[in-house]
């Protein structure tokens, strides 16, 4: 290569570049302008394939209604109601929200207006208008139909598929040709599904900026499950051909470049009711039992790091910082378990049991005076202890 | 005690590409049903639990809301006129009664039921999927707490019935031929269902049977009427 060539080359690099730039402000604009495609009130007609997929889920919903896995507290529930409505006005009367007891990072939102809410993805954001990016994105697939688009896309491709593998196998093909075809329309699917994450993404923090919430927070809630991931020990091997969501990163890159376009800066406070300490966090003691019991003690960590960073409910996040050292049981965690109680004993909102768990690790290590004391605060502040018996004795005469 | 019966309704007929059978096999634990000499028996008819679907060419199926709901008014019908014939006392469950919320014992039997009746379709009649504790015998039981359905509807025995069945889509026949022209044979839609019977005394499955039909369509007033008797008519009396 002479080099004229070279710089011929490199000038069309940068044209290409520029014009890259151009595609993606113009994508992001085209994101930040999508329309409801449903209007409110909306409701399928009767022979439609969409009137089928509302009957399925209208049962399914009747079955969520009486489920044990609703969380049963109706401030909860007006709470993530009302936010819902902040963000989707006229949808609101459409929409019906479960908040569910699931220690899992995920929120839904069906083809007929239910949406679920799971306790993992309330432990895990840190404010209101984190929430308000999942609800906004959830409520992104509800308002452009992504259920009903994204079953007919797989039954479409599905049929298509079955003619071609019938055909091709008729005319001779080998096994491995055959096998090439579907899996390219297995990947169609799959690639459907992520431009449909995307698009709920875009949607999300429209929603969000029109109800005055810093977007900013959706990338941080994507930022948080990365660092999670790369915590995890046993780390979940994605394949992006098969991957039904983008990755991670690139939500969190998309978003953030968003909220840039529509001209907000990350550090910017956000809007916020101001409710979400008070009804999240009535709920944070049983969440993170639940999270406790999923055994993954470094996300655990983690999550907690973020806890005690976020700051409110200190006493009560600080024991079961304690209580997840202790069940861990690594080298130095009986130490790290001690100092946490004795943390979480300096908040008023440290529940009784830190007292117990504090007196057990002061019996183990052979001091009776302070164990006993210990367990004494513990049945002064929990007179109906279940466990009474059994610690007084423990109590030293 | 045991009683078996496989039969086979009608005489299978060529109909388009594949064989048109009704077939129904049954358990069942009683000969007769308990009822005291010249009294009516009382049955509660549990909400239906019926989905029709167009079959995909690519053998997925997707439910058609308005077959759904015009099978449900036939069933319904159908069930009624065959209580009758039968001297029945029918009633049926009130999905809107007042209570039915979360720790309602009357909605847990609800969703017991169809994990019992999944449980048996799977390890009665599931050919390899038998489990060694129910080899042999059929006692299956919703447990004792049945007696709430007993108390608040006055019944004896409440019966369960669900039914999937399934269409070929303009998309599927044109499989079908595809695949005949080829060499090939594929299936079209097909009809199977059980109907459950629950001695509300002690929540036992007193009867239970299952129905496969090629050609069943729940579409029409004859088609109902003739699941219906399939899944009913073996019911002991």
């Amino acid at each position: 290569m002479n080099r004229r060539q070279f710089i011929g080359g490199c000038s069309a690099c940068a044209a290409m570049a520029a014009s890259q730039a151009a595609l993606m402000r113009a994508s992001l604009a085209d994101g930040l302008n999508l329309a409801p495609e449903l209007p409110p009130g909306y409701r399928p007609d009767g022979d439609s394939t969409e009137a089928g997929l509302w009957l399925l889920t209208e049962k399914f919903e009747d079955q969520l209604r009486t489920s044990s896995l609703v969380i049963r507290d109706d401030n909860l529930k007006t709470y993530l109601t009302e936010l819902a409505c902040r963000l989707g006005h006229n949808h609101c009367r459409d929409m019906r929200v479960y908040p569910m007891r699931i220690p899992y990072f995920n929120a839904s939102m069906a083809a007929n207006g239910m949406m679920q809410v799971w306790s993992g993805l309330m432990l895990r954001v840190s404010s209101e208008a984190q929430l308000a990016a999942v609800i906004g994105h959830e409520m992104g697939h509800y308002l452009r139909r992504h259920t009903i688009k994204g079953w007919e896309n797989a039954r479409d491709t599905m049929n298509a598929l079955s003619f071609l593998t019938v055909g091709l196998t008729a005319a001779g093909a080998g096994y491995q040709t055959v096998n090439i075809v579907q899996l390219a329309g297995y990947g169609l699917i799959f690639s459907y599904s992520r431009d449909m994450e995307r698009e709920a993404d875009a949607y999300g923090v429209q929603l969000m900026h029109k109800a005055n919430y810093n977007p900013w927070e959706a990338s941080k809630v994507w930022r948080r499950l990365i660092a999670e991931r790369d915590a995890a020990k046993y780390k979940r091997q994605d394949n992006p051909f098969f991957a039904t969501h983008p990755s991670e990163a690139e939500r969190a890159q998309t978003l953030a470049n968003y909220a840039s376009e529509l001209g907000y800066s990350e550090t910017q406070p956000s809007f916020e009711t101001g409710s979400f300490e008070k009804i999240i966090g009535q709920h944070r003691a049983m969440m993170l039992e639940d999270e406790l019991k999923l055994r993954h003690f470094n996300r655990t960590a983690l999550i907690l790091d973020w806890l005690i960073e976020d700051g409110f409910r200190l006493g009560e996040t600080y024991y079961y910082q304690g209580e997840m050292f202790r069940l861990r049981n690594q080298e130095g965690d009986e130490a790290r378990a001690k100092a946490a109680y004795q943390a979480a004993l300096r908040h008023d909102t440290a529940p009784p049991e830190a007292h117990r768990a504090l007196g057990f690790i002061q019996l183990k290590s052979g001091d009776r005076a302070t164990a006993s004391r210990s367990f004494r605060r513990y049945l002064e502040l929990k007179p109906d202890a279940t466990d009474r018996a059994m610690i007084s004795s423990y109590i030293g005469g | 005690m045991i009683g078996k019966g496989v039969r086979l309704l009608l005489a299978c007929g060529l109909v388009l590409l594949t064989a048109a059978c009704a077939s129904t096999k049954d358990y069942s634990q009683i000969n007769k049903l308990d009822k005291a000499v010249d009294e009516r028996l009382t049955v509660l008819l549990m909400p239906l639990d019926v989905e029709l679907s167009s079959l995909q060419a690519s053998g997925l199926t997707e439910v058609n809301a308005e077959w759904t709901e015009e099978a449900n008014r036939l069933m319904l019908d159908a069930i009624r006129d065959f209580k009758a014939a039968r001297n029945i006392n029918l009633i049926e469950f009130d999905p809107n009664a007042a209570g039915l919320d979360a720790g309602s014992e009357q909605v847990r039997l609800l969703k017991l039921n169809r994990a019992v009746g999944e449980a048996i379709l799977i390890h009665k009649y599931g050919g390899n999927n038998e489990l060694p504790s129910k080899r042999d015998k059929f006692d299956w039981t919703l447990g004792p707490s049945a007696r709430v359905l007993a108390e608040a509807y006055d019944a004896d025995y409440a019966l369960f019935i669900f039914v999937r069945d399934s269409y070929s889509s303009a998309g599927r026949v044109a499989m079908q031929i595809f695949a005949a022209f080829l060499g090939a044979g594929m299936s079209g839609g097909v009809q199977i269902g059980y109907a459950s019977l629950v001695d509300l005394k002690t929540g036992d499955v007193v009867w239970f049977n299952v129905l496969q039909d090629t050609g069943g369509d729940l579409r029409s007033e004859r088609g109902a009427v003739r699941t219906v008797e399939n899944l009913l008519e073996d019911m002991p009396q």
